[in-house]
């Protein structure tokens, strides 16, 4: 079993007492090597169960287990090394950085990050630098091919991107962690549709060449069909309907409620 | 050409007070109002040591700073249990509190009446230094070298840990990087550092009294750290010259002592505001505060 | 004996009272970490001072012309600092730093002006008033008098006028605010302008009492904070009951152990509401993401 989301009950009590069950029971399991879509309309709690797989939010009961280790409320980084990675909703790279930079920060390698090992391991800390910053242009090269403009642009501070190169960016640096699991919030949200298929083309590829599995949020519809094999949707704080994308999307009762159709 | 040498002193003290503010509110974004704090406890704990045992020089700057650097921890869980405006309060309320058990707790600080008569350092433990020039060379080494270490932490990946937690904290966790911790160890060098020149200014001025530490001097650091720059080494040190320089200046004006005292803070003041309109990254410093 | 510490720790909440609702009325609905309260309290003593002490003013035409002041100096800040800063869109944090800045200046260009001793204003002994046991002071009497009418007048405001009703939706939601319709400028200058007259009241209503330093700002400004924060964040209404329960223990502090310890019980309050219950008192209870 690769992500098995078992029976996650989340409630909220407002300030008038009232109680509101935003995650009612929810079970779903993520298989390997896929990419499975969850829709459902707003504010049904998808990017509340993304914060619970990631560790973000911990006021649940259920349980969530990754390749058989079961989460128990660890903290979110520690998640995050067992090989999950997170695309936050309009996620983009982190202002203040150099392109070069978030590639950096989001490697799994973390010597020289703390005092002590920059301080204690120096020559680990230079070489280390050296293999990141190698592979940031790897995966800048794999994601956009060799010679791509991003290459000569690294050096350049986060905000000299627009907003739908930040995106793909973004989806390039989830590829330094060595996660096997990716969560993508809303990916092509916000975005010009001219990356639409960019970010199409960068997440099969990473389905197909490396292994990755995925698990996305969105609400453009012709993308999850294009992009998911199967799909889950999310409805009263439960999953209703889960299947081949295709059957799920075409479902009459699917339909009526979330596209109103 | 003595006082020269006494305004170089008390110039590298400054330079590692704002070098340490700014690790925490410069590169990490966390705004604490408490770094006097830590120059006192570090000038209290390394007066104890000095009058109670005669060890060597790096014997004391350990001590201080470890034990300066455990009180940061205080103010580390003030930060992951409180957000923006209430932990910036929390920072003051901790400032506030060290300065009041440092004025009541008289039995163990002698509260307002100070300690004189704190010994000079012992480099080696055999020579005592007690002059200017012994100072002057502590000094200098000891600014060289935290001017040397902030550098090395802005220009690492310890640095840039520190930045991106600044831009979106919960990102960096989600790449899995311990925010905890790397917040915990810039309070830590930060409050260290802080510790380390209040040891040097007490064994300098060879008294301290709880004035010395008050919320006006961890506003006057904070001042000197935002109209010098923030986010990179040198706006730090340019502030400290500035807050160093200005009063000399003034008095080489001719200006009277009384009403020099209060000018300056009005220099100071007005500078605050102009920078923080017309440059807010500071003088000479990298980035803006969020 | 008992009585009496605790009557007198009323008195001394109501004036946090004043000063709460004073920083609250610009950090409820600016967001500012309005630091810069703590000069304008000085100044509106030292105004006061001016006019009653050294030109000769009736002491209650000083203090009401005092007030007019402070309440000119409380919207000139808004204008020539706040709203310049605001404008370029820079952060709260870094408005607080310019705050803290603008409180420098104007702290030292008094002390510049007026020199760094204590005044006082009133120097003659004054009639007390006997209540069984409970003594009252006649300045004591004036700041029970001040502070009772602005909080009542206040209280009324703000739960039975429109304006009292724009600074409670501003404090809760901006956008809201204005997609009703209403001039978030607009409704920022009166909150000065109020900021101004409250700070102004509880400053001469205090300094006829106890005299007054260009460096006792600090101190009110704390006690003002914790009293806000004590009663509940956000809201306005409970900034009365913060400053009347931070008066009362300051007074039983002193009563149970020494006047020096006082400071000592605003700081552990401060901090154990802050880690233990940031909502105050009576405050929202705020979700954190």
């Amino acid at each position: 079993m690769f992500l098995e989301i078992k029976d996650i009950k989340l409630s909220f009590t407002n300030a008038r007492k009232e109680t509101f069950n935003l995650l009612n029971g929810v079970n779903l399991n993520v298989e390997a090597g896929k990419i499975t879509a969850l829709v459902g309309g707003n504010g049904t709690g998808k990017t509340t169960l993304f914060n619970i797989i990631c560790g973000f939010e911990k006021r649940y009961t259920g349980d969530i287990i990754f390749e058989g280790n079961n989460f128990n409320k660890i903290s979110p980084h520690k998640i995050s090394l067992m090989g999950i990675g997170r695309l936050f909703q309009g996620g983009q790279l982190l202002p203040g950085l150099t392109l070069m930079e978030n590639m950096k920060i989001a490697s799994d390698e973390t010597v020289g990050e703390s005092p002590v090992s920059l301080f204690t391991r120096p020559l680990a800390t230079r070489a280390f630098e050296m293999e990141r910053e190698h592979k940031a242009l790897d995966v800048l090269e794999q994601v956009f091919g060799p010679d791509n403009k991003y290459l000569s642009m690294v050096n350049q501070e986060a905000s000299s991107f627009s907003y739908g190169e930040q995106r793909l960016l973004s989806l390039a640096r989830l590829l330094m962690g060595n996660d096997r699991l990716l969560l993508l919030d809303e990916p092509t949200s916000g975005v010009n549709p001219v990356y639409i298929e960019t970010i199409e083309r960068i997440i099969k590829e990473m389905v197909e060449k490396d292994g990755i599995t995925v698990l996305l949020i969105e609400h453009n519809m012709q993308f999850v069909r294009k992009v998911a094999d199967v799909c889950a949707y999310l409805e009263d704080g439960v999953i209703t309907k889960i299947g081949p994308t295709a059957e799920v999307l075409d479902d009459k009762s699917v339909r009526n409620s979330y596209l109103g159709l | 050409m003595e006082y020269i040498f006494h305004i170089v002193i008390m110039l590298n003290i400054y330079i590692m007070l704002v070098l340490s503010a700014n690790l925490t509110i410069g590169l990490a974004n966390l705004l604490t109002m408490c770094q006097a704090a830590f120059y006192g406890i570090g000038a209290y704990i390394g007066t104890f040591f000095l009058m109670q045992f005669h060890v060597p020089l790096v014997v004391i700057i350990a001590v201080v700073a470890l034990v300066t650097g455990a009180f940061s921890l205080l103010v580390s869980y003030a930060s992951v249990k409180l957000k923006g405006d209430f932990f910036v309060l929390a920072t003051m309320g901790f400032q506030l509190i060290v300065y009041t058990i440092l004025y009541n707790w008289t039995p163990v600080t002698r509260g307002p009446y100070g300690i004189p008569g704190i010994p000079g350092i012992r480099i080696l433990g055999i020579w005592e230094v007690s002059g200017v020039y012994g100072y002057l060379a502590i000094s200098i080494i000891l600014a060289a070298a935290t001017v040397y270490v902030f550098h090395r932490l802005h220009n690492s990946p310890c640095g840039r840990e520190l930045r991106a937690i600044k831009a979106d904290e919960l990102m960096v966790q989600s790449m899995g990087r311990d925010t905890v911790a790397a917040k915990a160890w810039a309070f830590f060098i930060s409050a260290a550092v802080a510790g380390v020149a209040g040891v040097i200014y007490a064994s300098y001025v060879s008294y301290i009294d709880p004035t010395s530490f008050t919320l006006n001097e961890s506003i006057f650091i904070i001042s000197a750290l935002f109209i010098g720059g923030i986010g990179n080494v040198k706006g730090p040190i340019f502030g400290a010259l500035f807050v160093v320089l200005l009063p000399e200046l003034l008095r080489f004006v001719g200006l009277p002592d009384a009403i020099a005292a209060n000018l300056r803070q009005i220099i100071y003041g007005l500078s605050l505001i102009l920078v923080v309109y017309f440059r807010p990254q500071g003088l000479f410093g990298k980035t803006v505060l969020k | 004996m008992l009585l009496q510490f605790i009557i007198n720790g009323l008195i001394t909440g109501l004036l946090y009272s004043l000063l709460a609702i004073g920083f609250a009325l610009v950090y409820n609905t600016t967001h500012i970490f309005h630091i810069a309260a703590a000069g304008i309290y000085v100044f509106a003593a030292y105004m006061f001072w001016l006019l009653a002490a050294s030109l000769g003013v009736p002491v209650f035409v000083a203090a009401i012309l005092a007030v007019i002041l402070t309440m000119a100096l409380s919207l000139l800040s808004e204008v020539v600092v706040y709203r310049p800063l605001r404008k370029k869109k820079t952060s709260l944090n870094v408005i607080m730093i310019a705050s803290i800045g603008l409180m420098t200046v104007i702290i030292n260009l008094i002390a510049m002006a007026f020199g760094n001793e204590t005044k006082v204003i009133e120097s003659s002994i004054l009639k007390t008033f006997s209540f069984g046991e409970v003594i009252i002071t006649t300045p004591q009497l004036y700041q029970i008098i001040v502070s009772v009418v602005a909080i009542a007048a206040f209280l009324i405001l703000i739960d039975r006028t429109q304006l009292g009703l724009q600074f409670r939706a501003l404090s809760s939601d901006e956008t809201l605010f204005e997609a009703l319709g209403y001039n978030k400028q607009q409704s920022f200058t009166v909150a000065f302008l109020a900021s101004g007259l409250f700070i102004g009241l509880a400053s001469c209503v205090t300094v006829y009492d106890v005299g007054l330093d260009p460096n006792m700002g600090m101190t009110v400004l704390i006690n003002a904070m914790v009293a806000m924060i004590i009663g509940g964040t956000g809201k306005f209404k409970t900034c009365v009951l913060g400053g009347l329960v931070l008066g009362v223990l300051q007074s039983l502090t002193v009563f149970w152990f020494a006047s020096n310890w006082q400071n000592a019980i605003t700081f552990a309050l401060l901090l154990g509401f802050l880690f233990l219950r940031p909502q105050g008192i009576a405050g929202y209870k705020q979700r954190v993401v």
